[in-house]
């Protein structure tokens, strides 16, 4: 698919303000603020995430969530998983037990916070109904998250894929020394209603 | 009732700090509505995205087996239209993700007093 500068543009600026809604929820979530480090678009297959994704092998928790023409995965280290985790349930780790053992689920959980305000906002700025899939979480390397996360577009496939843009996004809070990623994915279908919308 | 196992901790410990007693937990509906059944409480909180059964499901089925049913959502969802549909639906409440043990004691509240 094909889209003007100012389409990337447009669809960057609407990403980029959705996100900042997200590094908003990880502060309120985590109690200590976050700032949004980078957003970039992709309109070719992931291709440059994929190679910077290449160089990583520690495993990182994934959470994954849909929505109607796209998909979203938040990626958080090992480290920084546990570090935000212990800031999520700080107030009731003196009552409960075993709750550093349950970082996979928690992880899963945060993702659904910190994401809904971003598909809300872009449900609101495309005109559009969108609502996100609860989340799963599992742990495996940036690379195995990426493969995972592509294979519902068909990427690599003889056919083509359905993939139109990816939006890769740095959170980064440097109180709790901990940095996340979110991986945007949106389909054609859906890129093309956008930018058909754009231009009624 | 929500399918994050950490959310219904953190709700219920936050009701017991409160003074409230829990009477039960639930990830699925056939659980929410037995438990419902079974204690009959004073107010069900429910998440609205769930892995098996959405959160406008499990409401209309409580309120269909008790149309006195109080029922606070706890969502991360930020859509205030869908928050509109929900109140109009018969819930008394909600309250967005994350929140703090102000804010869902002063949800509560206000729910039980309705």
């Amino acid at each position: 698919m094909i889209l003007s500068n100012d389409a990337q543009k447009s669809l960057t600026a609407v990403v980029a303000a959705g996100v900042a809604r997200c590094a908003q929820k990880l502060g309120d979530a985590t109690h200590d603020p976050w700032r949004v480090a980078e957003v970039t678009l992709s309109l070719e297959q992931a291709g440059p995430f994929a190679a910077v994704f290449d160089g990583v092998v520690n495993d990182h928790y994934g959470s994954f969530l849909t929505f109607p023409g796209g998909s979203l995965v938040v990626l958080f280290a090992g480290k920084s998983g546990y570090l935000v985790t212990n800031a999520f349930t700080r107030d009731i780790q003196d009552r409960v037990e075993g709750l550093n053992q349950r970082e996979a689920s928690t992880l899963g959980e945060i993702a659904n916070i910190v994401l809904n305000p971003l598909v809300g906002h872009l449900a609101k700025a495309w005109g559009i109904s969108l609502v996100v899939s609860a989340p799963s979480t599992r742990i495996a390397s940036r690379r195995d998250h990426l493969t995972k996360a592509l294979e519902p577009y068909g990427v690599g496939g003889r056919d083509g894929d359905r993939l139109a843009a990816t939006f890769f996004v740095r959170l980064a809070c440097d109180e709790l020394f901990s940095e996340g990623q979110i991986l945007l994915f949106l389909d054609q279908d859906l890129v093309a209603k956008i930018a058909g919308s754009a231009a009624a | 009732m929500d399918d994050s196992a950490v959310t219904r901790m953190m709700i219920a410990e936050f009701l017991q700090m409160g003074g409230h007693q829990v009477a039960g937990e639930a990830d699925t509906l056939d659980q929410a509505l037995a438990a419902y059944q079974a204690q009959k409480p004073d107010l069900v909180t429910l998440d609205l995205s769930m892995g098996d059964v959405d959160g406008f499901t499990v409401l209309r089925a409580l309120r269909e087996a008790d149309p006195k049913a109080r029922v606070l959502i706890v969502s991360a969802n930020t859509q205030s239209e869908v928050y509109d549909q929900l109140l109009q639906e018969g819930a008394v409440g909600f309250i967005v993700k994350p929140f703090s043990l102000a804010d869902l004691t002063m949800a509560v509240s206000k729910a039980l007093a309705r």
